[in-house]
Parts: C-alpha cells; sequence; structure tokens
C-alpha cells in the first residue's frame, strides 16, 4: 500500500471511530427497561430494583450460591426463599432493635461511610428503607436457624466425616498445617452443624417452594443488570 | 542536483507531508476526545440517581392507556423520581390486581422521559375440555378449585390445574391421564380461555378384593355392602363411600375406632387392579347405660375418635345430665367407670334421675343494679304461659354461668351466684342467690394525642362511659370502636392504645392514648373491570366524590350499594396511595352472568278435597318458565319474562326492572301482563300493564313504600252468578288504578317465620280515565305476628280487614276461603253467593282472624309438627252489612313438614256455622303458610 492510500485508510478508520462514538452516544441514550417485575412469589412482587439493592447491599447468604447460576440469578432465588419464609411464618417474628443496629453499623464498616452513601443514592433510598431491607434478611436468617439449628443433631460419624472429607483437604489446598481434630472440635461442629442446618433447611425451602406459585421475569430484564454488573 | 530545487521539493514535499500529518493528528485527538468525554456526554443513566421527569407516557396491551388508567400512575411531570420510588410504584400497580406485568422504561438523563408498560391482568372467560366425551365436564369444572371462570388467571396456577385434574380423573376412576393444557387468548386482552385436552385414561377394571385384617363383621356381609364389586371398573370415589359404609358396618357392632387401609396393585398391560382392605378393629366399644332410658345415639359420636378415657366419660356423663335435665329430671346424677375386658372396652354409666320436675318460676334474690325483670329480660327469659314452662331444665343450670357474664360486663367482676330450688309437688322454682359484689367503674376517661378530633366526639363513640361500668374487654372494644371513628373520618394509620389504672377503691381512670394518622383525601374515582356496564351506573352508586375525605363507613356502603345492583359477582374497593394525603379510589367490578333460565314444575291446590270420598282434580300440575336478561344496555335494568301453565290458569307476564327512577334512587317495575283464570264463579281474561315504585322508608330497615300506576282491560268468559251492569260476560271493563302500599316485616324468616310481625296497608283508587270504567276506593289491611313462645312451640295470629266503595266487578271485589284465608269453607265460598247458581258473588267487605299454634311431634323428626288452628270472619256483600257478630268461626288441627319454601300442610277443618248438610270437616292440602 503507498503512503496516500496508507493515509486515507488511516484517516477513514479514524472518521469511523468517530462516527461510532457519536452514534453510540446516542444509541445508549434511548429508552432502555430500568424496572418492572423480576418474580412473583404468590402473587407478591420481586422488582429488579430489589433484587439490585440486595445484590449490591449484600443482603443474601453467598454460601448458597449456585456454581452455574450468574450472581443476580443467585440472588433472585435467595429473594424469593426469604419472600416464601415470610409468607410461611407470618408476621410472628421480630428483630431486636440492637441487632438490626449492629447489622447496620457492620455494613457501614464494610463498605465505609462514603461507599456506602454513594450506594443509598444510587437508588434513592435512605437508611430508614435500607433498615427494612435488613430486617427482612435478618429475620429469615433467624427463622432459619431457629427452626433447624436446634433440631440437628451432630454425630461422631459427621465430625469424623467433614474432618477427612473437608478439613484436610482444604488446608493442603491452602499449605496450611493440618491440626488434630480435638483441636478444633468446635470448628469442625460448628461447619457441620451450619452445613446441615443449611441441607435441612434447603429440604424444607424445596417443600415450600413446590407448593408456591413462583414465576421468574428476570430475562426480560438481563441487558440492563448485566450492564449494571460492569 | 540543484539543491535549492531540492530544498524547494522538499519544503513543498515537507509541508504536504506536514499538512497530512497534523490532519491525521486533529482526528486522532477528536476521537480520543470523543472517547474520553462520551460517557459523561451521552450516559445512559445509572450514575444518575434521581431524575425529573419530562414525560409520562402510560401504554396498556400495546395501545396508549384509558385516562382511569393514567390516573392510578400517582407521578407527574417536573416531579424527582428514584430507582426506588418506581420499584414502589410498580408495587402499588401490581396490588391493585388490574395488571398482569408492568414495565418501566427510562429515556434520558437528568431530564427522563418515562415509559409505563402495562399488560392487563387476564380472567378466565371459559374452561373447556378436548378429548373427553363421556366425562362429566361440568362437574369436573367445578371440582378443580384454583381455576374458575370469571377469576384472574395466574400462569402457575395451570399447572396446580393440571396436577388437581389429574386427581379429580383418578377419582372417577380415569388412570394414568395424558393432560396437556393451554391458553387461548381472545380478542379482548384482558379475557383467555383455557383448553384442557385429555388424550388419554386408562379405566381398570377389578381383578379381586380381597379383605385381610380384623374382619369381625362377615366377609360376604361386608362385601354386600359395596357398590363395587369385582368385575367393576373402579371409581375411587366410590370406593371411598363404600369404605364409609363398612366403617358404619363396623361402628353397629361397637368397633367406632376401626381404620380400614386400602392397597391398590395395578397390572397394566391387562388394565385390572387388585384391592387389599386391611382392616383394623382396635378395641371395641361398648356403652351401658342403665337407671334411665338414654339413647346410645348421644354417646357413641364420643368415641369415634381415639380419645383418653377418663375425658371421654366424663363427657358422656355431662351429656346424660343435660339431656336428662332437659326432660324435667332437674337433680339427675350420673356415675360412670370403664372396664377393660379382651379387647373391649366396656363404659358403664349408672344414671339416677331422681323426680321429674316442671320449672315453674325463675326468682332472683338479693340483687340491686337490676330488677327482676330487667335481668329476665337480659337474660332473654320470657315470663310463663299458661300449663307451660318458659326454659329448659339445661337451659336452667346454664343460667349461673350467663349471670355471671353478665353482671362481669356491668363491672361487677366478684359477682356469686348461689342457686337453690324450691319444690312444689312436681314443680320447682328456681332461686338464684345473686351476691353482686362492689361495682368497679369508670372515674375519668382521657385521650392523648388527639389533635384533630374533639375528645367530646370520642367519648360518644365507645361503650366506656365516665361513671359508667368499668370492664376491661369493653374498653379492647372501645380502641376498635375509635378506630373505626378515625377511619370513618378519613384518617388513616391512627394507632390506638388503652391503658387502665385502678385510682381508688373500685374506681378507675382509663386512658386512650391515640397517634393520630394523615387524614386522606380521594383525588380521583378509578372504575375497572367493567365490559358492559356503564361507568354511570356505577358512579351513581358511589357515595363519595373526587375532592372527599376518605370516609371508611361511605366506602363500605359503597361496595353493598354495588352488590345490591344485583349486576355483579365481585366488588372491591381499594385505595391507592398518591402522594401523602391523598388517594385513588379504585373500584374493581367482574361482571356477573347475564342471561337466567329456570324452568319449574310444582302443584296448585285452590279446590279442598272433599272428606272421605275420592279426591276429585284437587291437586293440578302447574309449570312456569321464566327467562331474564340482566344489565340491560349496562344500565344495570333488568328484563324477564315468565309463563305459567296449569288446567287452571295461563299467565304470561313482561318486566323491565331498574334500580332508579328518572335519577332517583327507587326500585321500579314496569310490567305487562295478559292472564287467564278460572275462578269458582267465573273465568276472565285480563291483560295490563303497570308501573311500581318500591322505596325502603328507613335506611336499613325492612319498611317499604310502593307505589303503582295500573291499567287493566277484562272480560269474564265465564259468569256464574247473575250479570248486572257490572259484572258482565264477554264485554271488557277497564279500570286505570293508583295504590300505595305500607309493607313494614320484621319476621325473622319470610317462608318459616318464628318470630317477628308483619303489616302492611294497600289503598287503591280507582279512577275513570283513558275512556275506563273504574271508579272504585279499595283498602285492604294485614297484620301478622309471630310469638315463640317456648324452645320450637310457636304461636301466630293474623288478621285482615278489607273495605271497598264504587263499582266493583266481580275480579276486583273481595273473595275468602280454602286453605289460604279461611279454611272452614271451600275456596273462594266465604260470604254471599248468588241466589240462583249458589256460587260465590264477593264482597266489599271483609274480616278475617286466624290463629295458629304448632309445636313439634316426634322428637327425632325435627321438621314435622302439629298444629292447632281457629279461624273466624266473614265476607259481606256491602259494607253497610259488616257486622263484627256475624263471624264465621271454623276449628282445626292437622300436621306440617317443614320445607324451605314454607310448610307442607295436612288439616282438618271444622265450621261450626256451615250449613247442617256441609257439617263434614274439610280436608286441606297445602303448601305454605295459610297467611
Amino acid at each position: 500500500m503507498n503512503k496516500k492510500a496508507k493515509r486515507a485508510f488511516q484517516c477513514g478508520t479514524v472518521y469511523s471511530w468517530v462516527v461510532f462514538f457519536i452514534l453510540g452516544s446516542f444509541v445508549s441514550s434511548f429508552a432502555q427497561r430500568i424496572d418492572g417485575i423480576a418474580a412473583l412469589v404468590n402473587q407478591e412482587v420481586i422488582t429488579v430494583t430489589d433484587l439490585r439493592i440486595v445484590k449490591s447491599f449484600g443482603l443474601y447468604d453467598s454460601q448458597r450460591r449456585s456454581q452455574s447460576a450468574s450472581l443476580i440469578r443467585s440472588v433472585l432465588e435467595e429473594l424469593i426463599n426469604q419472600k416464601l419464609v415470610q409468607q410461611f411464618t407470618g408476621e410472628n417474628v421480630e428483630m431486636s432493635k440492637e441487632q438490626i443496629d449492629r447489622f447496620m453499623a457492620d455494613l457501614e464498616v464494610r463498605f465505609g461511610k462514603q461507599e456506602l452513601k454513594e450506594k443509598l443514592d444510587e437508588f434513592g433510598i435512605n437508611r430508614v428503607v435500607l433498615r427494612e431491607y435488613c430486617t427482612d434478611f435478618l429475620v429469615y436468617k433467624k427463622i432459619i436457624s431457629e427452626r433447624f439449628s436446634r433440631s440437628v443433631v451432630i454425630s461422631l460419624r459427621d465430625l469424623e466425616e467433614h474432618y477427612q472429607m473437608v478439613y484436610i483437604p482444604e488446608q493442603k489446598a491452602k499449605q496450611e498445617p493440618v491440626k488434630q481434630m480435638m483441636d478444633i472440635l468446635p470448628e469442625i461442629e460448628a461447619a457441620v452443624q451450619e452445613k446441615n442446618t443449611r441441607e435441612q433447611a434447603d429440604e424444607w425451602m424445596n417443600n415450600l417452594r413446590n407448593k408456591a406459585d413462583i414465576q421468574i421475569r428476570l430475562h426480560e430484564y438481563m441487558d440492563f443488570l448485566d450492564h449494571d454488573e460492569q | 542536483m540543484n539543491w535549492e530545487g531540492l530544498v524547494l521539493m522538499s519544503r513543498s514535499t515537507g509541508v504536504s507531508e506536514l499538512s497530512q500529518h497534523s490532519h491525521f493528528s486533529v482526528l486522532v485527538f477528536l476521537a480520543v476526545l470523543l472517547f474520553l468525554v462520551n460517557p459523561f456526554l451521552f450516559s445512559n443513566g445509572l450514575s444518575y440517581s434521581q431524575w425529573s421527569i419530562s414525560h409520562i407516557d402510560v401504554q396498556l396491551d400495546g395501545k396508549t392507556a384509558p385516562s382511569e388508567i393514567t390516573e392510578l400512575i400517582p407521578i407527574t411531570t417536573g416531579e424527582v423520581l428514584s430507582y426506588h420510588k418506581i420499584s414502589r410504584i410498580i408495587k402499588e400497580l401490581y396490588d391493585t390486581g388490574l395488571f398482569s406485568d408492568i414495565q418501566v422504561e427510562k429515556d434520558g438523563d437528568e431530564q427522563a422521559s418515562l415509559t409505563f408498560i402495562l399488560k392487563s391482568q387476564p380472567y378466565v372467560r371459559n374452561i373447556m375440555f378436548r378429548g373427553s366425551d363421556n366425562l362429566p365436564t361440568n362437574k369436573i369444572k367445578k371440582e378443580i378449585t384454583v381455576l374458575k371462570e370469571r377469576e384472574p388467571f395466574y400462569e402457575g396456577k395451570l399447572i396446580q390445574a393440571n396436577k388437581e385434574l389429574e386427581e379429580i380423573l383418578k377419582q372417577k376412576g380415569k388412570f394414568d391421564p395424558i393432560i396437556n393444557s393451554y391458553v387461548r387468548p381472545s380478542d379482548d386482552p384482558s379475557l383467555l380461555d383455557v383448553v384442557f385436552n385429555i388424550q388419554t385414561t386408562n379405566e381398570y377394571i377389578i381383578r379381586n378384593i380381597r379383605i385381610k385384617g380384623d374382619v369381625i363383621v362377615p366377609d360376604s356381609r361386608l362385601r354386600k355392602k359395596m357398590t363395587l364389586q369385582e368385575g367393576n371398573s373402579y371409581i375411587r370415589s366410590t370406593l371411598e363411600k363404600d369404605i364409609e359404609k363398612l366403617k358404619e358396618l363396623f361402628s353397629e357392632e361397637g368397633y367406632q375406632r376401626v381404620e380400614i387401609q386400602v392397597n391398590e396393585d395395578f397390572s397394566h398391560p391387562e388394565n385390572v387392579v387388585s384391592l387389599v382392605l386391611n382392616i383394623k378393629a382396635h378395641e371395641k366399644i361398648e356403652i351401658e347405660v342403665s337407671g334411665a332410658d338414654v339413647p346410645l345415639s348421644l354417646l357413641k359420636p364420643i368415641w369415634e375418635a381415639n380419645v383418653f378415657l377418663e375425658w371421654g366419660v366424663d363427657q358422656g356423663k355431662a351429656k346424660i345430665i343435660r339431656y336428662l335435665q332437659k326432660k324435667g329430671y332437674l337433680f339427675a346424677n350420673v356415675r360412670g367407670s370403664v372396664v377393660r375386658e379382651e379387647n373391649t372396652i366396656k363404659i358403664l354409666y349408672r344414671v339416677f334421675p331422681g323426680e321429674k320436675y316442671k320449672i315453674n318460676d325463675i326468682v332472683f334474690k338479693k340483687i340491686d343494679y337490676f330488677t327482676p325483670e330487667q335481668l329476665k329480660s337480659e337474660l332473654a327469659i320470657r315470663e310463663n304461659a299458661p300449663l307451660l314452662s318458659n326454659i329448659t331444665g339445661d337451659e336452667l343450670f346454664e343460667l349461673p354461668s350467663e349471670i355471671e357474664s353478665l353482671y362481669e360486663t356491668r363491672g361487677f367482676p366478684q359477682v356469686r351466684i348461689t342457686t337453690n330450688f324450691r319444690k312444689m309437688g312436681n314443680r320447682v322454682d328456681a332461686v338464684f342467690f345473686i351476691e353482686e359484689g362492689v361495682q368497679n367503674k369508670v372515674e375519668k376517661i382521657s385521650f392523648q394525642g388527639v389533635k384533630e378530633l374533639k375528645p367530646k366526639d370520642l367519648l360518644q363513640s365507645i361503650e366506656t362511659s365516665e361513671g359508667g361500668p368499668f370492664y376491661q374487654p369493653m374498653v379492647q372494644r372501645d380502641v376498635e370502636n375509635l378506630e373505626n371513628h378515625y377511619l370513618n373520618r378519613g384518617y388513616r394509620g391512627t394507632e390506638i392504645y388503652s391503658s387502665s389504672e385502678e385510682t381508688g377503691e373500685h374506681s378507675y381512670y382509663v386512658a386512650f392514648e391515640v397517634t393520630e394518622g394523615e387524614r386522606v383525601l380521594i383525588k380521583n374515582i378509578v372504575i375497572a373491570g367493567n365490559k358492559i356496564t356503564r361507568r354511570n351506573t356505577i358512579l351513581r352508586e358511589v357515595l363519595l366524590q373526587p375532592g372527599d375525605y376518605a370516609r371508611y363507613d361511605e366506602i363500605r356502603a359503597t361496595k353493598r350499594r354495588l352488590e345490591n345492583l344485583g349486576i355483579f359477582s365481585k366488588v372491591e374497593i381499594e385505595e391507592v396511595s398518591l402522594e401523602p394525603g391523598s388517594r385513588n379510589l379504585l373500584i374493581n367490578v367482574r361482571e356477573g352472568k347475564r342471561n337466567y333460565v329456570s324452568l319449574g314444575v310444582g302443584l296448585e291446590t285452590k279446590n279442598e278435597p272433599r272428606s272421605f270420598q275420592a279426591w276429585d282434580s284437587i291437586i293440578r300440575p302447574r309449570g312456569t318458565v321464566e327467562l331474564i336478561r340482566g344489565n340491560i344496555f349496562g344500565t344495570g335494568a333488568h328484563l324477564s319474562a315468565v309463563g305459567q301453565l296449569s288446567l287452571k290458569e295461563k299467565r304470561g307476564v313482561v318486566s323491565w326492572e331498574q334500580p332508579y327512577l328518572f335519577g332517583i334512587p327507587v326500585d321500579t317495575y314496569l310490567n305487562a301482563w295478559l292472564e287467564r283464570e278460572s275462578r269458582k264463579s267465573y273465568g276472565f281474561d285480563r291483560r295490563g300493564i303497570s308501573l311500581s315504585a318500591i322505596k325502603p322508608l328507613v335506611r336499613d330497615e325492612n319498611k317499604l313504600f310502593m307505589m303503582t300506576l295500573r291499567f287493566a282491560r277484562t272480560s269474564l268468559f265465564e259468569l256464574k252468578i247473575s250479570e248486572s251492569e257490572v259484572d258482565r260476560q264477554f264485554f271488557p271493563f277497564s279500570a286505570t288504578s293508583i295504590s300505595g302500599s305500607l309493607i313494614w316485616d320484621q319476621r325473622d324468616d319470610s317462608f318459616n317465620p318464628e318470630t317477628g310481625y308483619f303489616a302492611s296497608a294497600v289503598l287503591e283508587w280507582a279512577y275513570p280515565l283513558f275512556h275506563a270504567e273504574s271508579d272504585y276506593l279499595k283498602l285492604f289491611t294485614k297484620y301478622q305476628q309471630f310469638l315463640r313462645i317456648m324452645p320450637k312451640v310457636t304461636f301466630s295470629f293474623t288478621s285482615r280487614l278489607g273495605l271497598g266503595k264504587g263499582r266493583m266487578p266481580i275480579h276486583e271485589r273481595f273473595f275468602a276461603g280454602g286453605s289460604n284465608s279461611y279454611r272452614g269453607t271451600p275456596f273462594d265460598e266465604l260470604g254471599p253467593k248468588d241466589p240462583v247458581s249458589l256460587q260465590p258473588v264477593g264482597g266489599k267487605a271483609l274480616f278475617l282472624m286466624n290463629f295458629e299454634l304448632w309445636f313439634p311431634v316426634i322428637s327425632y323428626l325435627k321438621d314435622l309438627y302439629g298444629a292447632v288452628f281457629y279461624d273466624k270472619g266473614n265476607l259481606f256483600y256491602k259494607r253497610s252489612l259488616f257486622d263484627l257478630m256475624d263471624l264465621q268461626d271454623t276449628l282445626g288441627f292437622g300436621l306440617r313438614y317443614t320445607t324451605p319454601l314454607g310448610p307442607l300442610r295436612l288439616e282438618l277443618a271444622w265450621n261450626f256455622d256451615a250449613p247442617s248438610d256441609k257439617k263434614q270437616p274439610l280436608v286441606i292440602v297445602a303448601i305454605g303458610h295459610v297467611f
């Protein structure tokens, strides 16, 4: 390619990019679906904004996240579980003001004052509204914990299995020393308790889900939510 | 080489190269600048948390939404919105029940245009079944509970409906069904049809039925009791009924706790099923009662469930004592014991009934707060009728706890009641000694936090009063009363707590802490769901206007008025929040069916059977057909056509009914009719038209005023009395009249009244108008009183007075006689007769009285009653002949069986004033009361 042609090619390319950016700007300012019904749980609405708030402030159990599902889908499933449990138990479970205050304070520590304020501004909510979301999350956790943790029985076999199948491999993967089981018995017990509670809770949740009318409409907002994640 | 040239050449080349280079650099700079500036200039909006609304667009089902839908969205242009606010609006819109989906689009950044994309909530128009020729589809449709016609449709319901349908089909013997269901939209986006395609089902034949376990009742007897047999098609619902029958068999043998489990073994290629019934009988329960005649059916139900033995025995004792007390064995005593034998539990009751007594009187002693009469009135104890007791034995023994409760509500927490009995032969007075104790009183009531309303008004809305009795549950009720008071004045979110404090000896200070909510105005009234009904038809029932406060009592009354129109299957009224202090009232209606057809076949008895002789056509069949079309033109009006046909009469009536008359809320009826009827002494053809208006006189009471304008033309085709100027055959008699009626109906039941009264008065003035001959004045009054003098014993009295004046043809005169007026004569035969034909001629003066007493005859036939009656009255040809000393008397008795449409009566009546050749009693068969 001679110089002239080369120049022409370069100019053409730049012109194209300029036009692209200008047009792209207009495209990006066209109407966009920003909110709607992400899911219905026995005719109770979970909006896209609810989903975004819960995800943004981490008001979900990250340990339950399914490996195959996207984060937003996992958060939605958690929200659906929350709603089902709320509907099942009615208004009978309360949280103390101190517990909620403590949780809100932990949030502030986790995100920092500035970031927390930015997050609140992003959705146009204040601390009072955030407190409602936090309360729903904490009540849900409390119900699960109270309903199942007491009824969970841990056998020696469970402890040994967890020690052999989970603790030792984890320690080796982290290249950390493997302690004796008796030395870390409380930690093992807590981990097994949590795992068994979660399994029982999952079974209960599945039962609730089977009886419920759940409609998921998340797919209609994936473009917007993908953009949000970026 | 020329250096200058070279220099020149190179310079020119350099300039050219320089300019091209610069040009390219500028473009690159621009591109980079745009790249950097782009996110700031043309943002996608995510970085902005709030926007000012420049434009709002609302779309419903792809089209611009009507204004009443747009009004539901509580935002205006210029307002600042955030994601959270939009989320709240979406939830509120969904809660209205009008939409199945709501999406919001935003266009722009700081100044944004918002579009609400709404989809109507679909309703199920029809539920249809395909591929199911021999299935009872109408019945199946009713058995499906999650999906109903005219109800909202949700996607999740379809799966549940499929599961339900599968179970229903199995119950009907159609196993392994393959069901495909889908929805079929209609032209109206808010209506859709649901179709269930039932592709295949399998029926199974019962190969064998084996009965195992505790086969205490012989196998053959069990099988005989069952409907399902080997070789039949297997239908689960039939088997369930058979299981109940088998349980009854076991129960009869004393095995009330029997359990029967069914195992099904399906064999698929052959489509047969083997059934095994596993019977577990448990213990046999034998109940023995000695010392009194007590039906075991009273005690057996206690042992059907697996109850604690001691509890069951005590329950049995209480039931026996109550049973005996009711019969008059006031001081009965029972001892119960349990004996366990091998696989048998014997419950033994030893009864000591004591003497039988009649309760003579109930006496209260040492009372101050009430007088004895007041106390009896509060406890609903009637005064004794002669020879009759006003209370049964079991009710007597419940009185102490009722008296205690009554006193507690009056502020006497320490009341003590002692019961003594004063025996006088076989009669007994029950004497209640009441130690009232000290009354707790309310010294002061205060309302804290009340700013908007007057405490004086709040005081009037509660039951507790200063100086009045203190009763904590009443104070609690008053919290609700106050909440309602605020709601009825348009306040929402008011919270009220009560507290009570003892201020001195038996005096209390009651405080109500009020956190007043906000007073809410109605901004708009939004109507949805009306496809046919006009908006005005609905709006005229609404008692609130935009700008009014949201008074809750008016909202409830509006709902009642809309329901009373009779054109809606459902009416819901909701308040949709807008800005603080303002709400939209959303009236969501579901229109009901509009077409009704009814067919009836019945019997009429106008003539009476002659006693001891063969009946001659006393009971005639009658057919009725009725067609109704409701909500004509969406105005709430109804059009009906009724036809009646029997051997003696034919009638056709067309009616137009509407709830308003020239905008005034008056039920109005326009009737046109043709009829032909044969009576005792004449037969007539009549055609006519009438306009009636009915208005309740007092709100919520059964007091009505009715006015009727009537034009009728009557021709007699058969006249069995002497002809006269007004009584003539084939020559029509026209009448125009106006009548006014007053009706008071305070009966507890229109068809089978036991208490209350009914009164009516009708004054009709017929005047010569439009070439009509009519010129008479007619008055008819009726009064009925019903008294329950004892449980299940009712006394009733009716009086009727009819007076007429002027030119009254035979068909307008009064007639009496027969099963529904005066039972001492055949139908229409009371009063004057034609001297030649001896047929009744009717009269212008009528007076009748009927007295009746009816009572139960057999305790286990609850709907069968005996009756005794006394009828007195007469019909006079002219008012001047009216004479209270010239009344006929009839006495009679009979049986009646209560039906939902009134009693079926079989009676014998003796007329003491009948001519000597007609002294034998008349037999009356009729349905409905005599009145």
